[in-house]
């Protein structure tokens, strides 16, 4: 026997339980896109970064491949708050190593443009000045 | 049970795992949406890079563009409505403007976005 408090229990406790259940699966789904789309654009960030080196090399300019890598991580739609870019080895000599790291916030939690908490992802390109490259 | 309950329970359950159904569906979307959004970043970056020689140039990137996109995410899902390649001061730049589809038009309108990707080009 259902007592009159008791009315429409089931249904309000049932919707309660989905929503619960859905909430972890809509910040999951929100969430993890972006994870990828960030690491994604971290990765050709530092390539591209890294290309202009090589290509500049032996006049290579640290601040100009900066700003090439964050102009790529623009592009990806990573804001420039979001990015770092060091590098570490502009390759002094033939057959020596460029090194770019590009580093981004990626949120915790972001859902319909709200984010919380972040960790932070780097991207490594190390290319090798050619052994035969002309000055 | 008494009278003024009867199937009460039923109408509500069905109610509400219609709702919960379409708001699986709404979820399923936004996945296949920031797919295709990833996607088309992908193609227009793949794009940029054809054009990195010094003998390509905008065409071999529009051209690159197109057809990562027909390959990833062909069919009706996505709307290429603009789709270019250009150089922009040093760098070269591939923009596109894309739509992708609603599934239930009438709760959720199609989402319009505007994509770039950008390399510098060998001199």
């Amino acid at each position: 026997m259902t007592s009159r408090s008791e009315r429409g229990f089931v249904a309000v406790e049932w919707v309660a339980a989905v929503a619960l259940l859905l909430l972890p699966i809509v910040v999951l789904v929100a969430t993890v896109p972006v994870w990828a789309e960030r690491r994604h654009a971290a990765t050709v960030a530092a390539r591209e970064g890294a290309r202009v080196l090589v290509r500049d090399w032996p006049q290579s300019d640290p601040g100009r491949a900066t700003v090439i890598a964050r102009e790529v991580a623009d592009a990806h739609g990573v804001e420039s708050d979001d990015v770092r870019v060091h590098v570490s080895s502009v390759g002094a000599e033939r057959g020596s190593l460029v090194r770019v790291e590009v580093d981004v916030r990626m949120p915790a939690i972001s859902v319909m443009g709200l984010s919380a908490g972040a960790w932070r992802f780097t991207a490594v390109e190390v290319r090798r000045i050619d052994d035969f490259r002309s000055r | 049970m008494r009278p003024d309950q009867r199937g009460f329970t039923t109408i509500q359950y069905v109610v509400a795992t219609g709702f919960s159904l379409l708001f699986f569906v709404l979820i399923a979307n936004l996945l296949v949406d920031l797919y295709a959004r990833g996607a088309v970043r992908d193609a227009l970056d793949e794009g940029v890079h054809a054009a990195v020689p010094v003998s390509s140039g905008p065409a071999d990137c529009e051209a690159r563009a197109r057809e990562v996109v027909r390959s990833i995410v062909g069919g009706s899902l996505l709307r290429l409505d603009e789709l270019r390649c250009a150089r922009e001061g040093e760098m070269l730049v591939a923009r596109a403007r894309i739509s992708l589809r609603s599934w239930l038009p009438m709760v959720v309108p199609d989402w319009h976005l505007d994509l770039r990707a950008a390399a510098l080009p060998e001199p």
